[in-house]
């Protein structure tokens, strides 16, 4: 517990910029992720192991609470993606490492930039499926 | 002008593993499932979220539209597996980050080795068994 107060006061404190930024928006994004995975496994073997709780599940996935679930999923997963290759890529060509700050800002606006659209197809989806009822 | 012996001296996201010949798998590993990951996991959210909805998806969707064939399925299985893998390693870095302590880093860490092994074989047997059906 005390490790924990000490870690988040720390993130807090250290003044990394962007770098650190990325770094623990990559670590959030991983484990919320990851967290996600978990449940989704889990609900989607019901096909085979217990189809009416499959059904269930996937109504309490079309409910207002998982939508904004689904928004935050689908920015992890494409936040974590994008930065990982970032990160993938400094790893393996040391020389790009001048250009940290202009690649880490050009991460961010690639995810903006997939995650804008997609966002908004979401939100058509979801105002389509309550007009219908 | 720096050369790339300079360059490899700075601070790095997590340097690359010398010595421990496990840990060095991990870590290419680790950027090797991440890059495939990026067609498979951006597919699997495009076809579910953006393509179709969450409001479309029933029982009858999985078994008659995306489990009907067998290239989804091994497809699904590839996405299970690899993102399996890579969660649970890098679960394992952020336990070793943060959680000092002999008996409850173990303990974590052994927690989410029975994770992996409880998901993957979930999640395995019911693409192998769900039934096949035309669509």
């Amino acid at each position: 517990m005390a490790t924990l107060v000490s870690t988040i006061r720390d993130v807090v404190r250290y003044r990394g910029t962007e770098g650190q930024l990325a770094w623990i928006g990559h670590r959030l994004a991983g484990l919320g992720t990851l967290l996600f995975f978990i449940i989704h496994v889990v609900d989607t073997s019901f096909v085979y192991f217990w189809p009416e709780g499959y059904e269930h599940a996937i109504r309490l996935y079309q409910t207002p609470v998982f939508f904004v679930g689904e928004l935050l999923l689908v920015a992890a997963v494409i936040y974590h993606g994008v930065n990982g290759i970032r990160v993938a890529v400094l790893d393996w060509k040391p020389r790009l490492w001048q250009y940290q700050r202009p690649i880490t800002l050009a991460t961010f606006a690639l995810v903006a930039l997939l995650y804008i659209p997609a966002a908004a197809i979401m939100i058509g989806h979801l105002i389509r499926s309550l007009a219908e009822g | 002008m720096t050369t790339a012996q300079e360059v490899t001296h700075r601070r790095s996201a997590r340097p690359r593993p010398e010595i421990n010949r496990q840990a060095t798998f991990w870590w290419r590993f680790m950027r090797w499932s991440g890059v495939l990951l990026i067609p498979l996991a951006f597919g699997h959210l495009a076809i579910v979220h953006l393509i179709n909805s969450v409001a479309e998806i029933n029982y009858q969707w999985v078994i008659e539209t995306r489990w009907s064939l067998l290239s989804w399925r091994l497809y699904d299985a590839f996405l299970l597996w690899f993102a399996g893998l890579h969660g649970y390693r890098g679960s394992l870095t952020v336990i070793n980050d943060y959680v000092h302590n002999r008996g409850w880093n173990r303990a974590l860490s052994i927690l989410m080795a029975v994770l992996l092994v409880a998901i993957l074989a979930l999640g395995t047997i019911a693409l192998i068994g769900a039934p096949f059906e035309l669509p």
